[in-house]
């Protein structure tokens, strides 16, 4: 029996929804721009049976893929679970069967030994497949035209590391992608594998290292010369687990820590930088100036999540759980382990920001990411209230003059993680931002596209699903050349 | 009376008839027809005489209310669902500690 009463935040617009589905030419108001061809590819999480704990992370929910089509001006929805052997397992016992994120000791023993991943992160198109992306385990391979879950892949058996992280970066110049995996070789290990991967899907190096104490390492950024890769507060141990804790918890006296690794170096040439307790969950970009990398990121003060919470048993703060989009500068050339932080904008921000992908590396100018404005209006008669917790526009932040543009999303919704998808040969900036709006008053989620250099034009196209599509954690703009699209 | 509408009254085993809002209104405009009287006027949705107290109908989820007295305010259903108000009391920590990304 399958009963979610208990769980008092899966009720009105946010109940599970749990079904697959596909809709052919969706509905839409305005006009979807004719060079828009290739999908959108969110990935997400929702629960095919509640939690086995009260206390475990959305983070385990599992993995649900959909796609918005774009074709010739007409868009498809394909909506598909992404059917790991955990998900098959759950079904076939009708319950959950596994315990707490990242923690092998909470589940059934019945699932002893089962790859326990959920595929609920991030999609990426690479090499001309598409995967999901989870940061506990390998990517599962998914058919592009059916959404069918392939499974796990190893890239040829060169990736050795057990883990993969939901972050890698490409390179625009080579097309390279750079991407880890960390806890690298098992649970609670201080391994992070570094991997240098050609376009063509061949592994061309890896590069092994140890971090300092196990920890999330969720994101990094890169430039042409060195991976830059954050650390901070979230702690993890062999003792927690077998306490039957989940994965994370947050030690505040924990220093952040940046570790600048040479693209084409060894891991004696690694630096370890130290600052203030911060969190960096997801970068932006980053570059090289001399000696110098410049770093950006919406960064936030302390821990973000309540359910990874301080292992001093303190409550969780969230007036600390707010990002902020911050430059740090890391000097090559100093003799000690420190480095300078700016603030770059006052307004808190979501940290799921992103930039025009095609300057990754490079200097840039553009920033994106959604936010909450309390000034814009919120009808709650129609669409309930949550306390002004909604992130209501998107903001492209002008990081050259420190101006920002807004797109107003509606009285009555709430928006996703934003996504620039770049006008062929166009400018940096020049294309679209895209992405999924809820929408409380109609219970329905709306694919919203706007010009990204006329934000305040509001939407050029918005294509309204009849239902609530299950929310992602990443969407990523696929163009129809990068995967075999039927 | 509507032989159709008769059918879709809802008989519950207590034996008390309700009548669903489906069937009162095919009633309703039955009756409106026989009368020659439109029957958004019975609904009280034309005011053509403010002052004249005319029984107030309307429906509140799904059943059918009625105030004879002409005192009361009809109900009118929201405009939207408000498909965020059953989160709306829970705190900061009981919101994210499932939707860290709303």
């Amino acid at each position: 029996m399958v009963d979610f009463s208990k769980m008092d935040t899966m009720k009105g617009f946010f109940a599970p929804t749990r079904f697959e589905a596909d809709v052919y030419d969706c509905e839409v108001i305005g006009k979807v721009p004719a060079d828009l061809n290739g999908a959108f590819v969110r990935l997400g999480g929702d629960w095919l049976y509640p939690p086995k704990f009260d206390d475990d992370s959305p983070f385990s929910m599992d993995g649900y893929i959909n796609t918005f089509r774009f074709k010739n001006g007409v868009v498809n929805y394909k909506g598909r679970w992404v059917k790991t052997p955990r998900f098959k397992a759950d079904l076939a016992a009708k319950k959950q069967l596994f315990g707490k994120y990242r923690n092998p000791f909470t589940d059934d023993p019945s699932v002893h030994g089962l790859d326990r991943s959920v595929q609920n992160t991030t999609p990426l198109a690479f090499a001309g497949k598409l995967f999901t992306l989870k940061e506990d385990s390998l990517p599962y391979e998914i058919d592009c035209n059916t959404l069918e879950t392939i499974g796990p892949y190893n890239f040829h058996g060169k990736y050795r590391s057990l883990t993969f992280t939901a972050h890698p970066k490409v390179d625009p110049t080579t097309g390279e992608m750079i991407c880890y995996g960390y806890e690298a070789e098992g649970l609670e290990t201080k391994d992070v594998f570094l991997y240098t991967i050609k376009k063509n899907g061949e592994v061309a190096r890896e590069l092994r290292f140890k971090v300092p104490y196990v920890s999330m390492v969720h994101d990094i950024a890169i430039t042409q010369k060195y991976v830059i890769i954050p650390i901070f507060g979230f702690v993890s141990s062999m003792e927690r687990l077998k306490e039957g804790k989940v994965h994370w918890g947050w030690d505040d006296t924990k220093p952040a820590m940046v570790a600048i690794v040479p693209r084409d170096g060894e891991a004696k040439d690694i630096r370890w930088f130290k600052g203030p307790s911060r969190a960096t969950v997801h970068t932006l970009n980053a570059r090289d100036e001399g000696n110098k990398v410049i770093f950006e990121a919406p960064i936030y003060d302390s821990n973000p999540f309540p359910f990874f919470p301080p292992i001093d048993g303190s409550a969780w703060d969230p007036t600390k759980a707010r990002a902020y989009i911050r430059r740090q500068t890391f000097d090559l050339n100093s003799k000690d382990d420190g480095y300078t932080e700016d603030k770059i904008f006052e307004r808190n921000v979501s940290d799921l920001g992103r930039v025009d992908d095609r300057y990754l590396t490079q200097p840039y100018r553009y920033a994106f990411t959604a936010y909450g404005d309390t000034q814009r209006p919120f009808e709650q008669w129609k669409a309930g209230s949550l306390g002004g917790r909604v992130n209501n526009c998107y903001g492209r932040f002008d990081l050259a003059t420190g101006k920002m543009n807004s797109y107003f999303a509606g009285p009555t919704h709430s928006l996703q993680e934003v996504c620039f998808v770049p006008r062929k040969n166009g400018a940096e900036g020049d294309g679209y931002v895209m992405g999924v709006a809820s929408n409380y008053a109609e219970m329905r989620s709306e694919l919203i596209i706007a010009d990204a250099q006329h934000l305040e034009d509001g939407d050029v196209a918005r294509v309204i699903l009849p239902f609530r599509a299950t929310a992602q954690v990443h969407g990523r703009w696929v163009d129809e050349s990068e995967l075999p699209f039927a | 009376m509507d032989a159709n509408a008769m059918r879709e009254t809802t008989k519950f085993e207590s034996g008390v008839n309700f009548v669903t809002r489906r069937n009162f209104l095919g009633l309703l405009t039955a009756a409106c027809a026989a009368a020659s009287i439109p029957a958004a006027k019975l609904l009280g949705h034309t005011a053509d005489v403010p002052f004249e107290r005319r029984p107030v109908v309307a429906f509140h989820m799904d059943q059918l209310y009625v105030d004879r007295t002409g005192k009361a305010v009809p109900y009118r259903p929201p405009a939207g669902y408000r498909g965020a108000e059953p989160l709306a009391h829970l705190s900061e920590t009981e919101l994210r500690m499932q939707y860290c990304y709303l």
